[in-house]
């Protein structure tokens, strides 16, 4: 596990994004993380990739994700750069959970990913570089979440 | 996707044959849910025993496929896994589904 990293790069689709998370839990298990770990960074992986797809390449309808994982003094980093829009306003969502004591047919159907990559990570961090969109997160070994 | 149904005393047990309910397969999902449950009214236990991971656009799939159900239906949920459980508990839908451990516990608790 000490000194393990990882580079990947993919299409920002359903299948690629599926395919690239497989491979991240597979070069995590061979470096045996704990699975509770493992679990924590494909959760939040698979939000972030999803909302790349969804809405930074949204018009574009197609790109590339690119992510590089380094294990580091008990923690682990990932740094995912993608060419497509700006987040809006430069910022990260909030992360606000929609509200689910609500009638059945007003039950949300989404608006949970940045909840969940807000609260499974242990840092977050956001930057537009040079056309690019530069997001970086942490993952505590032991953080308990 | 394949989904295998059964009937298990006056409950309709739906258990996705996929190890995760993600991105990729949310549409169809909902589309064999429907098709699925088509006969309601009654009670749909969907059994997650065979899912190992989900994310935010399968759980609106399964959220979409309660409400596609209406009224006259109820859906509860058995056989989570630790990681779907905790999505279930992170965006609180934990609130809005019963939750049991298996399907049998599903089942024998059916009267409550």
């Amino acid at each position: 596990m000490p000194g393990w990293n990882l580079q990947i790069s993919f299409d920002a689709n359903d299948l690629a994004i599926r395919g690239a998370l497989q491979a991240v839990r597979k070069s995590m298990q061979t470096a045996s993380f704990e699975p509770e770990l493992m679990s924590r960074v494909e959760m939040v992986l698979a939000e972030l990739f999803n909302n790349i797809a969804e809405h930074a390449y949204a018009e574009a309808g197609k790109g590339e994700v690119r992510a590089s994982f380094a294990e580091d003094m008990g923690c682990v980093t990932v740094a995912v750069h993608d060419r497509g829009q700006q987040m809006p306003g430069g910022m990260l969502p909030d992360g606000r959970l929609p509200d689910t004591n609500v009638p059945l047919d007003d039950l949300p159907e989404g608006g949970f990913g940045w909840h969940i990559i807000r609260t499974q990570s242990d840092f977050l961090t956001y930057a537009r570089e040079s056309g690019s969109n530069v997001t970086k997160l942490r993952f505590d070994l032991s953080s308990g979440k | 996707m394949e989904l295998d149904t059964k009937q298990n005393g006056d409950a309709h047990v739906v258990t996705p044959m996929v190890a995760r309910i993600d991105a990729a397969i949310a549409i169809q999902f909902k589309d064999a849910m429907r098709a699925a449950t088509a006969d309601g009214p009654g009670r749909i236990i969907l059994n997650l025993d065979q899912v190992t991971f989900i994310d935010s656009s399968g759980l609106g799939a399964i959220v979409s496929a309660m409400k596609n159900l209406g009224s006259g239906c109820k859906m509860d949920l058995a056989g989570l896994n630790p990681d779907v459980d905790k999505v279930f508990r992170l965006t609180r839908m934990d609130t809005v589904f019963k939750i049991f451990p298996d399907v049998d516990t599903a089942t024998t608790r059916a009267a409550v």
